[in-house]
């Protein structure tokens, strides 16, 4: 189905009329033309999930008035008013962030919205609860804990977008945390980033150290290649690994440096210029395209 | 056994069963419901036979004796009746079995000291009808609970089982049963009250080739048990509405999900579904209707999340029990994204008695809004604990004293509360308040799963918001932040508050966060668990001011908040208390008046048990 396939459907937003597509979800529609709904569950990439409830909005549906979260509201044809900054709206988001705020008050993007919604720190109760994340409490666990909202794009990131499931929730209630399997280094990170490009508080850490990539605080730890061309290590070899074996290439680590598959072992750099210099070579590429490339 | 191939050959075994038991001699029904079973039914079920064995009466001993499901006056038990004259034993004990057997069946007597005699007035009472909770009560879906061991389905065939369905599949098309449970105005019995008939219609409307049948017997509510005594007692029923619900909506696959904790309601239905099989109730063709169903058993995962509709579907499909937006319903995208029909065990086991006697014959009983019976679980200081069966409408007041046998001790009544932890407490001032789905909820509570506790005057209101908050913060999934979050903030405030470190802006702050809460949480379990907060707060905010202001728990509860004293002039000094207190915090010669140290005084209260000569007050 291409997009002008797709059912066009019409809603109205504080009297605005605007336009998404069927199954989209509201928070994307809305925030696409302007309504600056707040959200840190969700994200443009991962499946919808509704945890946050910072981006409910009141919606007028057959007559009805109800508070829903936005981001897993689905559009669907029906008559649908939307109120996305209503007094009660604002009320329950300062409440929310409130919330946040206390569990996770050095939280950058939390403390933005705290001044954004003119909400105040209020104390702390201290965790009643025994924390039950493995036996080992490390600096960076500590750390995480001060910033991690339990938004779970992380495990999504992992789980359902990419399948590795090196991450998840563990226990409930105020005791959930995300945490790899029995709170041991994953097996199954491949080091991919995608946990701590998509949190939103920042209480994800990553660093390349000594010939290996680590991700904290899930103390993973994998290996990255050298460059073959320039000797600048650039990528996790097991992310590597797993692309190929998903795109069926039969993959030999210690292959030659002129095959064809070991381009991805090159850096993105040296990549280029390999492929510069086959260019040239068989003259597909001609002196003057050197530059542009 | 055999396969029973047309609707004729039902009902010829029926009838043969039913000569049968017309014919049959006197049969002990004892009840194994697990409360009967705490208090020791297991050894007097033992007990019978093995005197049973003794008089040569083993032959029939299966005829004899049924091991039946839950008869609800669990206050009694271990509960014992002889059929078929009805007549009612009470707390009966192993060693009662000799006189039983001997006296009642062979020779037809009557014991009098098992009879039960009412704490009120002394009467004695012979037979099960005759008893008041029995008498006052309208038993339609635990109507023969004692009457059917749940592990034979000819017991059940025997008692009009399966005739909903013989008739449902010669005589009427899907639209017509659909008509007819629509036209019974029944609501689902899960505790929302949403009309049933709407909820089949709307899931067969969806357009899809597979559809999926739920039904939820995830019952978790601290104190409930009337799904339990259903699908452990009399599985058949539920099985049969299970069925009728499939072929009215149009479903070949069903589910039930039962609690991880009832492994009695686990097997029996289990057992239930294979005699189904066998018989040909179940399964493809079913007595040759070309209609086909099949229903598989699943045990819950151990959370009270999960009775969620969709977090049980999560849970079902094999992963974590949390709930998700529902703003698709079920009935649209449920079970691995076909429309799912999810209803409760008491909706489903109303299905049988509808279809047979008719939407009419329904809506005589309950009111025009809410019709049908409800099951209530009575439970606290009330006199006659058990699971008890009224019309929807009845006043709170004449299920209490007319079913319940009035408030423990005799002691005035404080509040009651309804619908498990997610309800309300209700003041002993709306006690007039009639049990249907609107009135309650107008109250602040709801009907719920049927929970119902009874608390006098020795009740603290702060400590039972604290207690059933304490609950829903454990059982809460974790994943949305105003029941995580929210209701930690919460619960630590009402924990300040009985340890007497309250402030009165508390009280503004409780009423924001669960105003978020009811509002913002993602599931009915975060909407609700402010609720028993909310209506202490309501009814009770002097109990709140009391604790805040005065340091007191006028209840005497809070422990923070309490201290024992010593009467010199009734202490005789004989060291009873000196000898049990813990942290060794009362001294005193003998023979002269002892005193507290309240520093090393952790409030425990033994001493004020252990006083024979009622000298330690509380206060």
């Amino acid at each position: 189905m291409s997009w002008n396939d797709q059912q066009l459907i019409y809603i109205s937003v504080e009297g605005k009329k605007i336009s998404g597509f069927a199954g989209e979800n509201l928070l994307e529609v809305i925030n696409r033309e302007g309504f600056e709904v707040p959200y840190l569950c969700h994200h443009p990439g991962l499946p919808a999930y509704g945890a946050c409830r910072l981006c409910t909005i009141q919606i007028q549906t057959n007559g009805k008035t109800s508070l829903v979260a936005s981001c897993t509201y689905p559009l669907r044809e029906e008559e649908l008013e939307v109120f996305p900054h209503t007094e009660e709206v604002w009320e329950l988001r300062q409440m929310i962030i409130k919330l946040l705020l206390a569990q996770s008050p050095k939280a950058e993007i939390i403390q933005n919205l705290a001044r954004q919604y003119r909400v105040e720190m209020t104390a702390q109760p201290e965790n009643e609860s025994e924390f039950v994340a493995g036996t080992k409490t490390t600096e960076a666990l500590q750390e995480h804990q001060e910033k991690c909202i339990l938004c779970g794009r992380c495990v999504r990131a992992c789980g359902k977008l990419l399948g590795n499931n090196a991450i998840s929730f563990a226990s409930r209630g105020i005791n959930r945390h995300v945490t790899p399997p029995l709170a041991e280094p994953p097996e199954a990170c491949t080091g991919c980033g995608a946990c701590f490009h998509v949190c939103p508080t920042g209480a994800i850490k990553m660093q390349m150290e000594n010939n290996s990539l680590k991700i904290e605080p899930w103390q993973a730890e994998v290996n990255l290649f050298t460059c073959p061309g320039c000797g600048k290590q650039h990528f996790p070899k097991k992310n590597i690994q797993e692309v190929h074996s998903r795109i069926n290439i039969d993959y030999k680590p210690d292959h030659d440096f002129a095959e064809a598959n070991s381009l991805a072992e090159l850096c993105p750099a040296c990549r280029r210029k390999h492929t510069l210099a086959q260019g040239l070579a068989s003259k597909t590429i001609t002196k003057g395209m050197e530059n542009i490339l | 056994m055999v396969k029973l191939k047309t609707p004729q050959e039902l009902e010829n075994l029926r009838a043969s069963l039913q000569k049968q038991l017309k014919y049959s001699a006197k049969t002990i029904s004892i009840c194994y419901g697990s409360s009967c079973k705490a208090s020791g039914a297991e050894e007097v079920i033992t007990a019978i036979k093995n005197e049973l064995e003794k008089n040569n009466l083993e032959t029939n001993l299966e005829r004899i004796i049924k091991e039946t499901g839950c008869h609800g006056f669990c206050e009694q038990g271990p509960l014992v009746l002889i059929k078929p004259q009805n007549i009612f034993y009470c707390r009966v004990k192993p060693e009662d079995a000799s006189r039983i057997v001997k006296k009642s069946i062979i020779k037809n007597e009557i014991i009098a000291d098992l009879l039960f005699q009412d704490p009120q007035n002394e009467n004695i009472f012979t037979t099960e009808e005759e008893i008041p909770f029995y008498k006052k009560q309208t038993r339609l879906l635990m109507q023969h609970n004692s009457d059917i061991d749940p592990r034979r389905l000819e017991d059940y065939l025997a008692q009009g089982g399966y005739s909903a369905l013989n008739k449902v599949l010669t005589q009427n098309t899907p639209e017509e049963i659909l008509e007819k449970v629509k036209s019974s105005g029944l609501r689902g019995r899960g505790g929302a009250g949403f009309p049933t008939g709407q909820k089949w219609e709307s899931c067969r409307q969806a357009e899809s080739e597979i559809k999926y049948l739920i039904c939820n017997a995830d019952e978790g509510d601290p104190g409930c048990f009337q799904d339990a005594s259903l699908v452990e007692g009399n599985p058949h029923q539920v099985l049969e509405g299970m069925i009728l619900g499939a072929y009215a909506v149009g479903i070949t696959t069903g589910y039930i999900y039962i609690r991880y904790e009832y492994p009695v309601a686990v097997r029996n239905f289990r057992e239930a579904i294979e005699q189904a099989r066998d018989y040909g109730l179940l399964g493809e063709n079913i007595l040759d209707s070309g209609f086909s169903f099949d229903v598989q058993v699943k045990r819950g995962g151990g959370a009270f999340v999960c009775g969620e509709s969709s977090a049980l579907i999560a849970s079902l499909e094999g992963r974590p029990g949390e709930p998700r937006d529902k703003y698709v319903r079920n009935t649209k995208k449920g079970l691995w994204g076909k429309p799912t029909l999810l209803n409760n065990v008491k909706t489903l086991a109303s299905v049988p008695l509808i279809v047979e006697k008719g939407s009419d014959w329904f809506r005589q009983f309950g009111t025009s809004s809410s019709p049908g019976t409800m099951i209530f679980s009575l439970t606290g200081k009330i006199k006659h604990t058990g699971l008890v069966e009224i019309p929807m409408g009845i006043s709170m007041h004449s299920l209490i004293w007319d079913i319940g046998g009035g408030i423990r001790n005799d002691k005035p009544l404080k509040a009651v509360q309804t619908g498990g932890p997610s309800g309300g407490c209700i003041p002993a001032a709306n006690i007039d308040l009639p049990l249907d789905y609107e009135h309650l909820s107008n109250a602040g509570s709801m009907l719920g799963s049927g929970g119902m506790i009874v608390m006098d005057e020795n009740t603290c209101m702060v400590d039972v918001a604290r207690y059933f908050l304490s609950f829903t913060q454990q059982e809460s999934c974790g994943k949305c932040v105003p029941c995580r979050e929210g209701g930690k903030h919460l619960l630590h405030t009402l924990n300040k508050i009985t340890r007497g470190e309250g402030q009165i802006t508390d009280l503004t702050l409780i009423r924001e966060i669960s105003e978020a809460m009811q509002k913002g949480a993602l599931c009915n379990l975060g909407r609700q668990a402010p609720n028993p907060v909310l209506t202490t707060l309501h009814y009770f905010e002097n109990e709140y001011h009391r604790h805040i202001m005065d340091q007191k728990c006028p209840a005497g509860v809070c422990r923070h908040l309490i201290s024992f004293y010593i009467s010199t002039e009734d202490c005789t000094g004989c060291g009873k208390c000196m000898d049990v207190c813990p942290e060794e915090a009362i001294r005193g010669e003998k023979r002269e008046p002892h005193h507290i140290l309240q520093g090393e005084c952790n409030r425990c209260g033994i001493c004020q048990e252990v006083c024979p000569e009622n000298a330690i007050s509380k206060g």
